[in-house]
């Protein structure tokens, strides 16, 4: 068997062992089921006419979907949920498999343990990016009837809907590299909790601290890049300048980082215990 | 005959980060010849384990070589693991799936196909209940899913850490045959266990380790005829006139419980008899004064404890 095909078959199993985790499970339900409330939601609060005339936007006018140029369209909603279930899926896969003791398992039928590494992050990547972008659609999908039966869509023009697949994309690659570097930060740590209190801690607290203490640091911050990103434009009322092609290439580049680190680290490591 | 397995020199430190590194293996030198069963015995701490996880490459050695199915290990683990089927201590599978899912998603790995899963859980008893999901599943029935698990490669080595733990009897019986069937079909299976008399009637050769050094190796029979003393056991309704009539003809011989442990060969148990019949004693028990492989570990281990 090649190696190209081994690999595939890998990244094949991981996805499937994957999905057949409780927690990734429970947060699709979970996110399908709090599409269906926003649908709710918005069909309710669009069926008075002069309610939703007085919104500035809202998802029953197909054009709040999203919003070129930086505004707050209600993809964001959807992305914030996104990146957080990605660390969290991402790092539970890892932290799960080192607690009940199936790596070794994992590695009595693959004993490359850069090729299990590798397939691992990549199975990781795929899945956070296609039920990424499944969500967002379900997310927008929800908001639908309201749209049909009290909305409008007006200024749906093909820029818009251009603008706004790019953007679903680009919050579900996103998504992708916040589980991979989910699952780099577990395999460091073998542990999904400490993966996840030191994303957490790194995103909530050093960057904030970092981003107060020396403003003009920003450019070099996750978050801000992520912030960039996503809308695809400079961020405004920063001290920094940071182009979205630049953001992205610093993304991918720390990633790269922290998944060498995880990499070299588990190629390393003593697997002992069950 | 060809080894499957060859360790020269295998050492193992865990460093700390303060204090001295533990030693779990010293120095461990083992052959294991193709085909038939191998015994790996050890009491508590003695390294079986982590011989097993160097030889799979979960763990690295710090010095010495190893080599399974003639290929250095770990460099050349990827190239030979098709062949190796394993399973280390409790064997771990996805609890949230069933037996034949958890089969079928690593068999995938390898190309595997149902038929094979099919016959891997017949072949170990779960065929019954493969659809029910692992985290139902008692300690026992893991460790069948464990031994289907590496069995499923079809492997021309089986290596097993305590593949029995948790079985009833009825299952260690059926898992005992299943092991003897296969190193009679002339895979290697290297199966380490502390069940002693599991050992003894499961294998064909035996390794004792203790401390990360080996002890002993051989064929089972070797080993323990090497080891038992010429001697008779007589059992006597008086065994104190038997001793001193025995003793007057010129043999030496010392109680033992309820028995005398005559200093004769076993093919001159004729000669003890008329010995006694002629002073009117008559022999209720006689028998070889063979040494169990219990006795034999306890005895070359210095533990009087039989664990592993």
């Amino acid at each position: 068997m090649s190696a190209a095909k081994r690999f595939a078959r890998l990244t094949i199993v991981e996805m499937r062992r994957a999905l057949h985790r409780r927690l990734v499970r429970w947060m699709i339900v979970l996110a399908l089921a709090l599409c269906g409330v926003m649908g709710v939601i918005v069909y309710l609060t669009s069926r008075d006419p002069s309610q939703l005339a007085r919104a500035d936007e809202h998802p029953a006018r197909m054009s709040s979907w999203w919003i070129s140029g930086g505004g707050d369209g209600i993809l964001t909603i959807a992305a914030l949920y996104l990146v957080v279930g990605a660390a969290i899926c991402g790092a539970s896969v890892v932290g799960a498999e080192w607690r009940a003791g199936t790596i070794t398992t994992a590695l009595i039928w693959e004993p490359s343990r850069l090729r299990l590494h590798a397939a691992r992050t990549a199975s990781a990547g795929i899945l956070a990016f296609v039920i990424g972008f499944a969500l967002e659609v379900a997310f927008l999908a929800s908001a639908l009837p309201a749209v049909l039966l009290n909305g409008s869509t007006d200024g749906t023009d093909r820029a818009w809907w251009t603008a706004l697949v790019l953007a679903m994309f680009r919050i579900a690659l996103i998504t992708a590299l916040v589980a991979v570097l989910a699952v780099s930060v577990a395999t460091i740590g073998r542990n999904t909790s400490a993966a996840l209190v030191t994303l957490a801690a790194w995103a909530l607290v050093i960057e904030r601290l970092i981003a107060a203490l020396r403003p003009q640091l920003g450019r070099f911050m996750i978050s801000e890049n992520v912030a960039t990103v996503v809308p695809w434009t400079q961020m405004t009322d920063v001290d920094f300048e940071r182009p979205p092609i630049v953001a992205l290439t610093a993304l991918v580049a720390y990633l790269a980082v922290v998944v060498a680190v995880a990499t070299a680290s588990f190629a390393g490591r003593d697997v002992v215990g069950t | 005959m060809t080894a499957v397995i060859e360790v020269e020199g295998l050492r193992k430190e865990y460093r700390r980060w303060r204090g001295t590194p533990t030693v779990a293996i010293h120095g461990l030198d083992l052959t294991v010849p193709e085909g038939g069963v191998f015994g790996f015995l050890g009491p508590n701490g003695s390294g079986k384990t982590t011989t097993i996880r160097c030889l799979l490459g979960l763990v690295a050695a710090t010095a010495g070589r190893a080599a399974v199915l003639g290929r250095p290990t770990p460099a050349d683990l990827p190239t030979v693991m098709r062949q190796i089927g394993a399973i280390v201590e409790t064997p771990a599978m996805f609890p949230t799936m069933t037996a034949r899912e958890n089969l079928e998603l690593f068999g995938a790995i390898d190309g595997i196909g149902p038929r094979r899963v099919e016959a891997s859980l017949a072949a170990v008893g779960l065929a019954d209940r493969a659809d029910e999901k692992v985290h139902k599943y008692s300690l026992g029935m893991r460790q069948r899913l464990g031994l289907a698990g590496a069995l499923l490669k079809d492997p021309a080595l089986l290596v097993l850490d305590e593949p029995v733990n948790g079985l009833d009897p009825a299952g260690i019986r059926e898992i005992r045959e299943l092991l003897r069937r296969l190193g009679a079909e002339g895979r290697t299976v290297f199966l380490s266990s502390h069940l002693l008399s599991e050992v003894e009637q499961t294998c064909d050769q035996v390794a004792i380790i203790d401390r990360g050094r080996l002890l002993l190796s051989g064929r089972v029979d070797d080993v323990l005829s090497a080891a038992s003393r010429p001697s008779l056991l007589v059992g006597l309704d008086d065994p104190v006139a038997g001793a001193d009539a025995l003793r007057r003809a010129g043999l030496d011989v010392e109680p033992t419980g309820t028995l005398l442990r005559v200093a004769l060969a076993p093919s001159q148990a004729a000669h003890v008899t008329k010995l006694l019949a002629d002073v009117g004693l008559y022999v209720t028990e006689l028998r070889p004064d063979t040494v169990s492989l219990e006795e034999l570990f306890l005895d070359i281990t210095g533990r009087e404890e039989v664990a592993a």
